[in-house]
């Protein structure tokens, strides 16, 4: 694998896309995400000797278990440069996607609906809350990796799901107007 | 309101799994180009690298440990007996000497009178007389019996080769050599001892020599590409002892690594595509180097010196050939570039170095010089601002002897 562009260039293709739903969920910007996304494959190629390819079923797995942690890690790392500064300006309507099967797209419309919510969090909030909530972090780890106490990480975990919970409130409140 | 807050959790747990989101454009071009230009970290590199740093970090403490070890030495340098003596006569015209017993008067009056023997008396560990002008004793150092041989004045004086005649005498009266200990001035306490330092050997005039040397260059603290060399001829200037001016004319090989965006391309957008780009670059240059510095020797020893030095460099660029890894229109590869124009470069870094000498014989002198060059400009086709830092190893002579 090391080296090998062909294989570099598959796996890339094979896992682009659940990279960078895990960056666009920490990332405001879709392009950033997509920044992220590189600068994390990059990593990964680089450091790929460490990965050891078995027989095991499990390989699968444990590589998507790696590229996760690699793009949380790299999309901090960029939200560290922007000082995680909160962003202005709405989500284009065009990075989302729906499927073809319209039984299906309602639910997708209300999963992106809730993706949304969590990117319109503040950054430290929605960092803390993803890391928690989706990607199973504990408070300890969360502290140590942002650089920040036990304590204001499980704050800002109840500021984030109190914010949550008023737009989901909102979203139900539209949704009745609408019927 | 925990059943809430996990069925919010799992909600948008389901939702980070299943939303939707446009991959876009496959980036893999530009993935393929930055994994060109950042080379893999592979274990041995890694280790080359922290070789690098820890030799490096060896030699500085090697240097700091020894310039300590240089300063104080010279700080408690072995004292000798004061030169500077007042001389009076008394009326029975015995020479007194101020400060002094009797027998140590006596003794340097014989030194006033018989330089070859003052001479050997000045050195430590010596046997010395004792007289009253005309008849002197030597004295066995150490020991109580102070009349062992009597030696007149007629003999010394007549006799340049005195220090061999106390040794005869030594030898006719068959003391034995245990006796003869050797004598301490530090130790007596009965002798006035003024603590005067070892003149370091004194610099004047004219000096030249070579030089060779290996160094790391970067291009704003990024990753080096591998040593290059210098090689070169110093001619200098002592103004004081400790004070020195320094020209050299060095031939240097560099080698460096950039990122694409500290390459200007001011000077290569007409022969370039408008829509190229340069990602990264490791490139080779063949220069003529013109450091003009002042040196300034902070710890004298009689046979050695740390000094410090500093001054500007310029350059004469003569060769510069870079591999570059480009990028046109949202397609990656490679191409190079070889740029033979001489150009020059008044002052383009400034030369910050310190170093030890060591006196090689009479007139000869070799240094250890770690130096690091700051750069005031950008040099070569991409005005790439290079700092060098290495270790130069000096040859010099002095004109006078």
């Amino acid at each position: 694998m090391n080296g090998d562009q062909k294989c570099q260039k598959i796996l890339y293709g094979h896992y682009r896309g659940y990279a960078l739903k895990i960056a666009f969920r920490y990332l405001y910007r879709y392009e950033k995400a997509v920044y992220a996304v590189n600068d994390g494959f990059v990593k990964i190629f680089n450091h790929f000797h460490n990965f050891n390819i078995g027989i095991d079923e499990d390989n699968e797995k444990i590589l998507m278990a790696w590229l996760k942690k690699v793009m949380v890690n790299t999309s901090i790392d960029h939200l560290r440069r922007s000082s995680m500064l909160p962003e202005i300006g709405g989500i284009p309507e065009k990075v989302w996607d729906r499927p073809d099967d319209s039984r299906k797209a309602d639910q997708v419309v209300l999963y992106n609906d809730l993706i949304a919510m969590v990117k319109n969090l503040q950054p430290n909030y929605r960092t803390v809350f993803n890391l928690y909530v989706i990607d199973g972090y504990s408070h300890t780890e969360i502290a140590e990796l942002l650089n920040i106490s036990v304590g204001t990480s499980k704050s800002s975990l109840s500021r984030a799901r109190t914010l949550l919970q008023q737009s989901i409130k909102k979203m139900e409140e539209k949704a009745a107007c609408r019927m | 309101m925990q059943d809430v807050g996990e069925n919010m959790d799992q909600l948008f747990r389901n939702a980070a799994e299943n939303y939707m989101l446009k991959e876009g454009d496959s980036n893999w071009n530009e993935i393929f180009s930055q994994l060109q230009t950042s080379s893999p970290v592979v274990p041995g590199k890694q280790n080359q690298k922290r070789k690098y740093i820890i030799t490096g970090f060896l030699l500085f403490i090697c240097f700091m440990a020894g310039s300590i070890l240089i300063y104080h030495a010279s700080r408690n340098s072995v004292p000798v007996v004061a030169k500077t003596k007042t001389k009076t006569t008394d009326k029975s015209g015995k020479s007194i000497f101020s400060g002094k017993t009797e027998s140590q008067k006596d003794s340097d009056a014989f030194e006033e009178e018989n330089k070859s023997v003052t001479k050997n008396l000045s050195k430590n560990f010596k046997p010395y007389l004792v007289g009253n002008g005309n008849s002197y004793t030597l004295v066995s150092p150490g020991t109580t019996n102070l009349s062992t041989t009597h030696i007149t004045k007629t003999e010394t004086t007549n006799n340049p080769a005195s220090l061999q005649q106390i040794k005869t005498a030594l030898k006719n009266e068959q003391i034995p050599p245990s006796i003869i200990r050797l004598y301490s001035l530090q130790k007596d306490s009965t002798r006035h001892i003024s603590p005067v330092r070892i003149n370091t050997k004194k610099k004047h005039g004219i000096y030249y020599g070579l030089l060779a040397g290996t160094g790391f260059t970067t291009v704003r603290s990024q990753d080096f590409s591998k040593p290059g060399f210098d090689l070169g001829v110093i001619a200098g200037y002592h103004f004081t002892p400790k004070l020195s001016a320094e020209i050299s004319l060095l031939y240097s090989n560099r080698f460096y690594y950039s990122d694409g965006k500290y390459f200007k391309m001011d000077k290569m957008v007409d022969s370039m595509p408008s829509d190229m780009k340069v990602m990264s670059l490791i490139g080779n240059s063949k220069i003529f180097e013109i450091p003009v510095k002042f040196k300034y020797d902070f710890v004298q020893t009689k046979s050695s010196s740390v000094y410090v030095a500093t001054g500007i460099s310029s350059y004469v660029l003569i060769n510069e050939k870079n591999d570059y890894v480009i990028s046109m229109n949202g397609t990656a590869g490679t191409m190079n570039g070889t740029y033979k124009k001489t150009t020059g470069y008044f002052a383009g870094a400034i030369n910050i170095s310190a170093g030890y000498e060591h006196s090689v014989g009479k007139s000869n002198t070799i240094r250890f010089e770690p130096y690091i060059t700051i750069p005031t400009k950008g040099i070569g086709i991409g005005s790439l601002p290079v700092t060098t830092s290495g270790i130069h190893i000096l040859f010099t002579r002095s004109t006078r002897k």
